[in-house]
């Protein structure tokens, strides 16, 4: 950027796009290190504190498990009744005609710019992502894609870009193909700089030539492999128009994992709906939201803001905090419970697949690092009254400790006292009755699963003629991989991220392979 | 087409209304699963119904299928954890549990069940009829055990009390030259210090062994020479002394088997409870404590040393019991028994081979009696008729 005047006041601060202690220094550096460190020493604490106390106060560990399983049963039930209800709208959202919807509002001057960042991914997932762009049941002459390169692919992905220009450069309104430089000083080799680039060059390239003005061009980033269903415009347009204040909002859609869901293995299905049906979950508490994956945003809350952060993983978490925090807190999430199509992680062997996702998320728990950044720009802005400043960190502080001590309470260190405690506590009926206790109240909590098997065989794609119907009763049962799951995919990624982050080991950006499996 | 969807999103006043009822929920539920966690109980059977507490039993029974009786009562509210049953909600005092299962000896002890405490146990049930499998010198081509120089009725009737597993030829024309030799015999019989030529192999072979190894902890000691004075299984020792056969422990305290501790409340209840012999231990212990400490003093007390009843009878050679280091096996004047070394209430003994001159050899996990001149192996399980 040659300038900063555009950006708001806040986000002029040289710490606003801070990515991590070693760029701060001072008392603010050692303040940001400290929150760095404070996640996983919550967490490890947590569960050392759990089996410290099994050995020495295994009454006192024995009372603790109890009320968590009860806690778990009743989170559960609390989830389900965000899961179940967020379902229900969004089935209905599928239903409506949304362009008809639109009528009502003068829209023409609206501009939808669709970034897609992209690395080594085939041409056939970056083509299929074009085809539902250009079936989407919206006027393509209004959508401007940015295709953006990275010059580190090499000469291939360069030649795909070129093949994808020329066969979609007269079907939307503009066609461009950015390519990000390689090794940019102060940049980490990701999808937030990649991302950054394109939106500049379009700004420059396409915005500004042809007088299209900033508060008319919503952004929409999808992940390479995001497939639109045909209204997602429409549906986008009817929320910014209705909006509060639409500028100042960002628009977030379910990601159903499903694009692949016939061709990937159990494990990598389980993890893809529930990563989906926690978005869903989300989705009917919008206070608890920040964006994720792909999603949608005024290009003048982007540009206000220096567009995304070239220096961190999670970037497209950070954008909305980024935002939050620029506009002294009055910003939204809006979600649109409308989905859009992306890839279950899968490799062509299962434990390629179990790299991947666990490397995959990995890299998503590694969003731990936007709670320090929150943390740490809430002691700065004094704007945001303190009351919000205090439910988020509170919030955020909850999800990330739960995500990482939960499933490991649950299913490991839920038997500690019984394994660890004294003589005394062996004997007792507590002892002999916790393990049931907790079998049971997890038996019950199964319902949950219940729900999401249901839930999950309505969100997948027609069944392929060479896949037996046989594999739908194994997708309903596929759901008691999810102790499992939790642990190898959410709780151990979760503590290897905080504790990297601990430890001052920062992460780099992991590309997702997007290769889609020939099934036959 | 309406203006706008008619699913609205979810409302805050619903979402926080929801919230609080689950607060409300854990807030009600926590206790009551606390409660009932501990061992209180709410007791429906009275006029006017109160809270009661209760204890619990946890039995390993290593027969599978076998019945539990407490009070008399057939148990069906049990919960099987692999081969042990926790019973629930038994009123705090002395219960008489039987243990029993068809073709096996009743098991029967009566033990005290505290309010809040699980009083563990372990039954053993000894085959009703001795189970045999008889070793001969010789292996016919059919793979039988064969004695020659020995008529059927014989056999039949020197072992008409035991079941026996495998049939046998015995016939007094046999000629030893179309048999073949048993190895198993040769080795057994060595075990009881008979010697042949092919039995000094043997003797070599298993010196040798011996010799290799050495044979510490975590073995089961076979007898090397009667009468055998001590006897150490991992951490249990078995030991002889001035004509009583004692079990001591000499592991960590905090792994000592359960047997070995009493919940101490005063001395009588000791005494009523488990018996004036377990509150002599419990004494013994009290008496090497420091006076300020056991003047108030309530809870878990456990002993080093256990007596087992040898029914006032010698005893000619003990050993643990295979693969056990808390049953025990005796040979008394008038047979081989199985004894527990927990002495709750009494000593459960079974009698597993009856026999006024026997010998008794055991060696990896197996039980081999020398009656007479037939050689034997002796089942602790129904053996399958084949």
């Amino acid at each position: 950027m040659e300038e900063d005047s555009h950006l708001l006041e806040y986000a002029r601060r040289p710490d606003f796009k801070v990515g991590r202690a070693t760029e701060l220094s001072g008392k603010n550096r050692a303040f940001y290190r400290m929150m760095e460190i404070l996640p996983g020493v919550a967490s490890w604490a947590t569960l050392i504190g759990v089996i410290l106390l099994s050995i020495y106060a295994p009454f006192v560990a024995a009372y603790f498990v109890i009320a968590f399983a009860i806690y778990w049963l009743l989170k559960t039930a609390f989830l389900t009744f965000h899961l179940r209800y967020n379902w229900k709208r969004m089935r209905h959202h599928m239903k409506l005609d949304w362009g008809q919807m639109i009528e009502r509002f003068e829209y023409g001057h609206l501009y939808h710019m669709v970034i897609l960042p992209y690395y080594k991914e085939p041409e056939s997932v970056i083509d299929a992502t074009l085809t539902s762009l250009a079936h989407s049941n919206y006027d393509k002459k209004s959508l401007i894609v940015v295709l953006a390169s990275e010059e580190r692919a090499g000469e291939e992905a360069q030649q795909i870009a070129k093949t994808m220009k020329h066969k979609w450069n007269d079907t939307f309104g503009s066609f461009l193909v950015t390519t990000h430089p390689q090794d940019v000083p102060g940049e980490m080799a990701g999808k937030g700089s990649n991302a950054t680039y394109a939106a500049e060059q379009a700004r420059k390239e396409v915005l500004d030539p042809h007088g299209i003005r900033y508060n008319h061009t919503l952004v929409s980033i999808f992940d390479i492999d995001t497939v639109l269903y045909p209204d997602y415009f429409n549906c986008l347009v009817w929320h910014f128009m209705t909006a509060e204040r639409p500028l100042k909002s960002s628009f977030q859609p379910v990601p159903v994992f499903n694009n692949n869901i016939w061709e990937a293995p159990a494990i990598a299905r389980v993890v893809a709906m529930s990563s989906t049906f926690w978005e869903m979950v989300q989705q009917e508490r919008p206070e608890r939201m920040a964006t994720f994956s792909s999603h949608s945003v005024s290009f003048q809350a982007l540009y206000e803001v220096g567009y995304w952060q070239s220096n961190m993983v999670s970037e497209d978490s950070r954008i909305y905090w980024n935002l939050l925090l620029a506009n002294n807190g009055e910003y939204d999430v809006i979600p649109l419970s409308y989905p859009v199509s992306m890839d279950a992680n899968a490799a062509p062997t299962l434990w390629g697949t179990v790299k991947n996702i666990y490397r995959q998320h990995r890299r998503w728990t590694y969003g731990v690092e936007n709670f320090v950044y929150i943390v740490y720009h809430f002691t700065k802005n004094k704007k945001i009254p303190l009351r919000r400043r205090i439910a988020i960190t509170l919030q955020q502080a909850e999800g990330y400790w739960s995500l990482v001590t939960n499933p490991i309470m649950l299913f490991i260190l839920g038997w500690a006292p019984i394994f660890l405690g004294s003589q005394e506590f062996h004997q007792t009926v507590l002892s002999y009755n916790l393990p049931i206790m907790v079998r049971d109240l997890l038996t019950l909590a199964m319902f949950g699963l219940v729900v999401s098997s249901i839930i999950s065989l309505t969100l997948i794609p027609p069944r392929p003629n060479h896949k037996s119907r046989f594999i739908y009763l194994v997708m309903a049962l596929q759901w008691i991989l999810v102790p499992v799951t939790m642990i190898i995919f959410s709780a151990i990624p979760g503590l290897d991220a905080q504790t990297r982050l601990m430890f001052g080991k920062y992460m780099g950006f992991w590309v997702t392979p997007k290769a889609r499996i020939d099934s036959k | 087409m309406p203006a706008e969807p008619q699913i609205k999103p979810l409302a805050y006043k619903k979402r926080k209304w929801f919230f609080r009822v689950l607060i409300l929920t854990f807030a009600v539920i926590m206790p009551l699963v606390v409660f009932y966690a501990t061992g209180y109980r709410f007791d429906f059977s009275k006029v006017s119904p109160n809270i009661i507490s209760t204890g619990g039993m946890y039995i390993s029974v290593p027969v599978d299928g076998a019945d539990i009786y407490i009070n008399e009562e057939l148990v069906r509210d049990i919960r099987v954890f692999r081969r042990a049953s926790y019973i629930e909600n038994l009123n705090a005092g002395i219960h008489r549990v039987h243990v029993q299962s068809e073709g096996l000896q009743t098991w029967v002890k009566e033990l005290p069940v505290q309010s809040h405490i699980v009083t563990e146990v372990q039954s053993f049930n000894m085959p009703a009829v001795p189970q045999i499998r008889l070793i001969g010198g010789w292996i016919s081509g059919t793979g039988r055990q064969v004695f020659p120089k020995v008529a059927t009725t014989t056999i039949a009737q020197k072992f008409s009390f035991a079941s026996t597993t495998e049939q046998v030829l015995a016939s007094t024309t046999i000629a030893t030259s179309t048999l073949t030799a048993n190895q198993e015999y040769d080795f057994v019989r060595s075990l009881f210090g008979t010697s042949t030529e092919s039995e000094t192999l043997v003797d070599r072979v298993v010196q040798e062994v011996n010799n290799a190894f050495v044979f510490t902890e975590g073995a089961t000691s076979t007898a090397t020479a009667t009468p055998t004075t001590t006897v150490i299984n991992r951490d249990m020792k078995l030991y002889e002394d001035n004509g009583e056969v004692y079990a001591s422990w000499l592991g960590r305290e905090s792994d000592i088997p359960y047997y070995f501790c009493v919940n101490y409340q005063a001395a009588s209840s000791t005494v009523s409870q488990y018996g004036e012999h377990v509150y002599e231990g419990v004494a013994t212990v009290l008496a090497t404590m420091p006076i300020t400490e056991t003047q108030n003093i309530s809870g878990r007390i456990c002993r080093d040393t256990i007596r087992i009843d040898r029914k006032g009878k010698e005893v000619k050679m003990f050993d643990f019991f295979p693969n056990s280091t808390d049953l025990v096996l005796l040979l008394l004047d008038d047979g081989l028994y199985v004894t527990e070394i927990d002495d709750r209430a009494w000593q459960n003994v079974q009698l597993l081979y009856p026999g006024t001159d026997i010998d008794v050899r055991v060696s990896s996990g197996r039980i081999y009696v020398k009656d007479d001149v037939y050689l034997m192996e002796v089942f602790t399980e129904l053996a399958v008729q084949q």
